[in-house]
Parts: C-alpha cells; sequence; structure tokens
C-alpha cells in the first residue's frame, strides 16, 4: 500500500467502515510509515478544528438588519 | 376548497413574516457565514432567502416549522452559490509522487512534519481558525462546499452526495484531496509564517 491509499483509508475510515482487508493493510503500513503516522494525527487534529468552526457564533450587525430591512420592503 | 386547504391557509394566514428577520435572521446568518466565512456573501444570502420565503409563501406547505422550511431554502442557496462557482478549474499541486519507482510516496514538501500536536489544547483558537480558513479558501470551490458541509457541519454523507450531485466514493476522493491539501497549508501558514 502506498502513502496515498494509506492516507486515503485513514479518511474513508472516519466516515464508513473498512473491509478487512483494508483495515490490515493500514496497519501494516501505518506499523512502519512515520510518515503516515504524522499523517493520521494531523488529520484527526485537522477534524476537530473544522469541526469546532461550527460552534463560531456570528452575528447580523445593526447595519446589515437595517438593510435587509429595507431591501424586503421593496421588494 | 378542501378543509386541509382551509386549515392551511388559516396557518399560512398566521405567519407572522415581520418577525422572521428577527427571530431567524441571526442563525440563518451564522450558518451561512460558517459556510462561505464571508460577512457580506452571508448577509446576502440572509436576504435573499427571506425574499424567497416572502415569494414562495404559498408553497409552504406548513409539514415543517417555518425555521426549518426558511433553512432548506438557504441551504440551497448556499449549494447554488458552490455549483456556480464550480466552472473555475484549480488543478492543485500533488502531495504524492507520481513518478515511476515512487509511484504515491510523500513529495517531501507535502510531506507530515509532525507539529501538529500543539493544536489540540487549543482548537477554539481565533488565529487558527482564521488560518484554516483562510486555507479552505485555497481549495477549489466546489471542495470548499463539501468541505464545510461534511467535515465542519458533519451532514449525512448521503445528503452531501446528493446535494453536489457526486458518488460516495468521489466524496472520500474529494475529502482526502481536501485534507491533504489542508493539513499542508495550515502547516505551512503556521510554522514557517
Amino acid at each position: 500500500m502506498s502513502c496515498q491509499k494509506a492516507s486515503y483509508i485513514i479518511e474513508k475510515r472516519n466516515v464508513s467502515k473498512l473491509s478487512l482487508i483494508e483495515k490490515f493493510q493500514l496497519k501494516f503500513h501505518l506499523a512502519f510509515c512515520k510518515l503516515c503516522q504524522r499523517y493520521e494525527n494531523d488529520s484527526r487534529i485537522i477534524g476537530k478544528i473544522l469541526r469546532a468552526l461550527e460552534n463560531q457564533n456570528h452575528k447580523l450587525s445593526a447595519t446589515q438588519k437595517e438593510e435587509i430591512k429595507t431591501k424586503l420592503q421593496s421588494s | 376548497m378542501t378543509k386541509f386547504d382551509l386549515l392551511l391557509n388559516d396557518t399560512i394566514q398566521n405567519i407572522d413574516t415581520s418577525k422572521w428577520l428577527d427571530d431567524y435572521g441571526d442563525l440563518m446568518y451564522s450558518y451561512a457565514y460558517t459556510r462561505v466565512n464571508d460577512a457580506d456573501l452571508a448577509k446576502d444570502l440572509v436576504q435573499e432567502t427571506l425574499i424567497g420565503g416572502l415569494k414562495g409563501l404559498d408553497n409552504f406547505e406548513g409539514k415543517s416549522s417555518v425555521k426549518t422550511w426558511l433553512f432548506s431554502i438557504l441551504k440551497r442557496k448556499i449549494i447554488d452559490f458552490y455549483r456556480q462557482k464550480e466552472t473555475r478549474k484549480t488543478k492543485p499541486l500533488s502531495a504524492f509522487f507520481r513518478e515511476k519507482g515512487r509511484v504515491g510516496h510523500w513529495v517531501p514538501e507535502a510531506a507530515p512534519k509532525g507539529k501538529f500536536a500543539d493544536f489540540e489544547e487549543d482548537i477554539e483558537n481565533k488565529e487558527l481558525q482564521d488560518a484554516i480558513n483562510n486555507c479552505i479558501g485555497l481549495l477549489p470551490e466546489k471542495w470548499q462546499g463539501v468541505v464545510r458541509d461534511k467535515l465542519v457541519e458533519e451532514s449525512d454523507t448521503e445528503e452531501v452526495c446528493k446535494e453536489y450531485e457526486i458518488s460516495s466514493s468521489n466524496l472520500w476522493v474529494i475529502i482526502h484531496r481536501a485534507k491533504v491539501q489542508l493539513r499542508d497549508c495550515l502547516e505551512k501558514k503556521w510554522f514557517n509564517a
């Protein structure tokens, strides 16, 4: 298994079930590949950062609200 | 008119559209903002959604709440936005070798340097979030929509595939490539800046 395939399988694993062969191949690859071990860890952390973006709260400013109100009245 | 139609008419007439902006404006804005990462654009999307809602009020079947219905309009508008932008063909650099003998190995510039561990304590850090938003903005537009829907919002896979008209294996390919690019971008932005 190449690093490209291994990193692909790492991503696939987050969202779908792997076959037995995929699981075994990935385990084997990760046992020897330092770079993909790092990728696995980085990928997990990026996933966390991305999910945290969802919790950002944004609010319309007063000006934006006024703009929308004006637009709504004229349409 | 059947009894049901009358009832429905009654429901529609009881909807106070003047309160939509105050009741759902911020919620829709926040939803749109996390997906397009642009204040003006997010505001425009909310505005268009409200206008669309007012014009299409007759189509509101009362099967869901007004809020759900307005959000379905907003979602559609966000997807349309990413679909429209899809025309630009961006070909990102490959992070993997294509040459014979080394096919599929990490190219040195894109290989993980193992520096991300520190982020874990601090994922809500504003600068870090700005940096990743920036990196998402550098992805091809269609990927941006997929990343925000699947990885930020964690939408159902089937739903995302349907919305972007892609197969599930196509989705994994996009997510894999996007994630590799994001990792590389964030590493470079954060540590070499």
